[in-house]
Parts: structure tokens; sequence; C-alpha cells
């Protein structure tokens, strides 16, 4: 979630920010970031850090997620023809990405169509069994919105640069947006699959006044339960010494040299 | 002490694993303190021609980051698994995604001959949980058809062939490279289930029998990597 004013924010369950559990869904000791670019008409360059890190960036693209060190990363975006971030056309703007945390930082329209960014935190939290988690973020130049799901108003009056989300039963719903109290779409009606154990993010982005209003989706992995054992039979059919057959024991170093095995086995990627 | 049945290895490197249910936040406790870097510039008309600048070609090489429209065609949902095959031990077992117990155990298949696919772990496809280890997992035997397939897994030897087809037809190879058997008490399921090696593991029970409680005493786990990696 944006840790700043969500007043005016939709109906809907909001949850809280913030990690529970382990980080599994970002690599250990990571962080994870993935870039939108929501300004029409426009292809940037995206400088990181003073480095070029994505080339001529259009309008509705994604990059990323990118597992990164955590930090504070200095972003521009410039014009695509330029030869270095010295004349950016946003920023440079200081992006603080934590440990364990998963961001995606939008280059949208403001509600009077001014061009600016936003870092948003991707609510990565454990869902329950069976549920997936949704997202939207009103990321265009139009008055605050109601978004629908599945014919009904599941959100009211969501402004820019807000957010809502909310866990719901694994299924695609078909999602729709239309100006706050009334009912015609501006957006949609899409179909959007909320899947378990993931965030699918949803972004209203775009200009309603240049009729470029669109909708963008990405989606992110949230942190999962493990099992705690797996009980895995029910006879005892297979005791050893039963008379269930030992098997072939193989011990030592199978010379499977030719797969190139040996060394990958005891690595565990971090 | 895990009981090594067979690897391509001798030596097995000690893993360090971190508690599963740690209750420290990553995050700080209190809310994180960003603040909407909001920049607003007039962005101006961006011309065709590129007014402003001369054109200057410098060569700039550019980090890969996958970069796509972010519309819902390309959301990254991959196919499920659908079979399973270990050709040398006859093994060719439907696959079914499953969760955990409400007990908060794997669930599993009723029938040993069907094999449970751990949904919120590791595609072999890959997707948004990228090289998050694939779990199989299977009854060792069932009221109904006595030992299952998986009861063969014990034999399972380094360098044996696993094929993992998936719904939409496509298939994955990988190549075994251990089989352990472990007692329950200390299987490291940490390993298994939140690694992040791109391994298959396929899980199944062995050692004692239990009458009591009706439980075997170990895991018996086969560990197999990509063929192609």
């Amino acid at each position: 979630m944006r840790t700043s004013i969500l007043a005016g924010a939709a109906a809907g369950t909001l949850l809280a920010a913030g990690v529970a559990g382990p980080a599994l869904a970002v690599d250990d000791g990571m962080t994870e970031l993935s870039v939108l670019h929501g300004i029409p008409d426009l292809t940037v360059d995206v400088y990181v850090n003073g480095d070029l890190t994505l080339d001529d960036f259009a309008p509705g693209d994604l990059a990323g997620p990118l597992s990164l060190d955590p930090g504070t990363y200095s972003v521009a975006i410039t014009a695509s023809d330029a030869a270095d971030d010295s004349d950016p056309v946003l920023g440079p703007i200081d992006l603080p990405l934590e440990e364990g945390m998963s961001y995606t930082a939008v280059a949208h329209l403001d509600e009077g169509g001014e061009a600016t960014a936003n870092l948003f935190t991707n609510d990565i939290s454990e869902t329950a069994s069976g549920e997936g988690r949704l997202t939207v973020r009103h990321t265009a130049a139009a008055p605050a919105v109601d978004v629908w799901a599945n014919g009904e108003v599941a959100f009211e009056s969501l402004a820019n640069p807000d957010e809502v989300m909310a866990d719901l039963p694994a299924a695609t719903y078909e999602a729709a947006v239309s100006v706050a109290g009334e009912t015609d779409p501006v957006l949609g009606p899409t179909d959007v699959p909320v899947e378990e154990g993931m965030n699918t993010i949803v972004y209203a982005w775009g200009s309603a006044e240049d009729g470029t209003l669109a909708v963008a989706v990405q989606s992110v992995a949230t942190h999962t339960g493990m099992p705690s054992a797996v009980s895995a039979g029910t006879q005892g059919l297979a005791a050893e010494g039963s008379g269930f057959p030992a098997g072939l024991v193989v011990v030592g170093a199978a010379m499977v040299a030719a797969a190139g095995l040996a060394t990958r086995a005891v690595l565990v990627r971090r | 002490m895990p009981r090594l049945i067979a690897a391509a290895t001798v030596a097995l490197t000690a893993v360090a694993v971190s508690a599963c249910a740690a209750a420290s936040p990553v995050a700080p406790a209190s809310e994180p303190t960003q603040a909407p870097v909001s920049v607003a510039r007039d962005v101006g008309p961006i011309t065709a021609g590129g007014a402003a600048g001369p054109a200057v070609e410098v060569p700039r090489s550019v980090p890969d980051v996958p970069v796509a429209p972010a519309t819902v065609d390309s959301l990254d949902i991959p196919p499920d698994p659908s079979r399973l095959r270990l050709d040398r031990l006859g093994i060719d077992m439907r696959v079914d995604p499953v969760g955990l117990e409400a007990d908060g155990e794997m669930e599993l298949p009723r029938s040993a001959a069907t094999v449970g696919w751990y949904r919120l772990g590791g595609n072999p496809a890959g997707g948004p949980r990228g090289d998050e280890n694939v779990v199989l997992a299977a009854h060792v035997d069932d009221a109904e058809i006595g030992l299952g397939p998986f009861a063969a897994l014990r034999e399972a030897r380094p360098g044996d062939r696993v094929g993992v087809a998936l719904e939409d037809g496509s298939r994955v190879a990988y190549v075994v490279d251990r089989i352990e058997q472990t007692s329950k008490r200390e299987v490291d399921l940490e390993r298994v289930f939140r690694a992040r090696e791109g391994a298959l593991v396929l899980v199944t029970c062995g050692g004692r029998w239990d009458a009591d409680v009706r439980h075997y005493s170990d895991n018996v786990l086969v560990w197999a990597y990509p063929e192609d990696a």
C-alpha cells in the first residue's frame, strides 16, 4: 500500500501492509521491483543510479520484476533519444527499497494530467487457502472511479493515486471501471484472473480527456505456507522388515559425470 | 541423520536453513515510512524529431531486464503439471494440484496411483515463483490398490530420467541426482519446499510402520534437476 493518504479511498477490504512471515516470495535478502510506464504517447529511457537500465520503454510496458539488493535507488526518466540522464523529464527520484518487500514504481499522470511517479508497495503477505489478492490502483488522469467486479460495485470512489485491495476466492472476475456514481464503464469489462497465492494488480492509466484510458495488469507471487509434514502412506505395506523388498541400494558416486550433475546437486541458490 | 540411499555425489554440503515459523518480520515493525515520491514536471511536447540535443550515437549496454506490455494476456500463469513419468521404474501417473490440509500437512490425492503437486510452490514451467522447488508427493500405499507406484521410488538411481508433462502439452525433463530416506522428525522440509534450486522433489513415505498411529517413520525423497540446466 502507499503510506500516505487513503482518505476517500474506497470501501472494500483494505488490508494492512507489511510483511507477514519469512521472506519467501522475494529472494532471501533481496528486494523486488517492477516498473510500469503509465504515461501515454511518451517513449522513454530509464536510468537507475546513473546507468541506462530501460531503453525505449513504451507506454503500457512493465519491466521486471527485478530482484535487487535492498537500498535506495535514484531513478531518472528521460526522453528516449536523450544521450544521458542530465535532463530528465521525471526525477531523479529516490526509491527506498527494503529487504523482503515487493514494489512497483509507476510513472503516470496525476488527476490533472501532469506527469508524476509513485512507488507502490505490493502486499505479498500470505493469502488464505484457495484465495488470491486483487489490488486496484488509480493512476489515470481521470476523476474518482468505482471499480466493478462481476457486475457489482466492489470499490467506491477510488481516486488518483490511491489503491484498494481485497482477498478473494481464486477465480476469474469480470472487472470494469466507471466514473464514481455512474454505471457506464469507462474501462472494461475485462476478465481478470485472481490466482491462489498471487497478488493481481490492476492499474487504470492514461487520460480520460485524451481518450487514452487503459488497463494494465501485473501479478506478483505472495508468501505461501509450506506443509508441516508429508504423511504419504496409510497401510504399512511398504514398511521395512515386513517383506517389502529392500530395493537396490546404490551408494557412492554413481558415474553420471556426463550429465554434469555433481556440483549442481549440492548448491542452494541464494 | 538422513540415510542417503543413492547420490550422484558422495559429499552433501550441509545447508543452513532459517526457521520456518520465525516471527521476526523482515520489515520494520512500524509502518515503513515511504513518502509517496511524487515529482511532477511539465512534460511538454515531445516532438518526433527530438528537437533538443544532438543526435549522438553512443553505444550503450543495457542490462537484461524483462519488459512486456502489462496486459492480461501477458500475465505469466504457467500451466499445471499433468503427468509424471519415470520410465525405468514404470511410473506413469496423473498429477493433481494440491494444497494444505486443515491440520497443516500436505494434502495428498486419496489414491496412491495419483501424484499431488504442491500448487503453492514451484512449477516446472517456471512462472512467477521462478526457481522454487517443484514438489510432487504420493501415498506409498492405499487401501484399494495396496502398494502404489511410489513404492518404487526407493529403487530410483542417479541418472534416471524423469519427465513432467504440463497441461498445455509441454514437457520438462529432469535427471535424478540422489535418493534420501530420512526420519520425519529430522527431514528438512524447509529445503524441500522453500529452496530455490529449481529442483524436482518426489516425496513419499517409508521406514518403519507404526500400526498404532498408522504412520510411517520416514520420508523418502528423490531429488532431480532439470536436464538442460
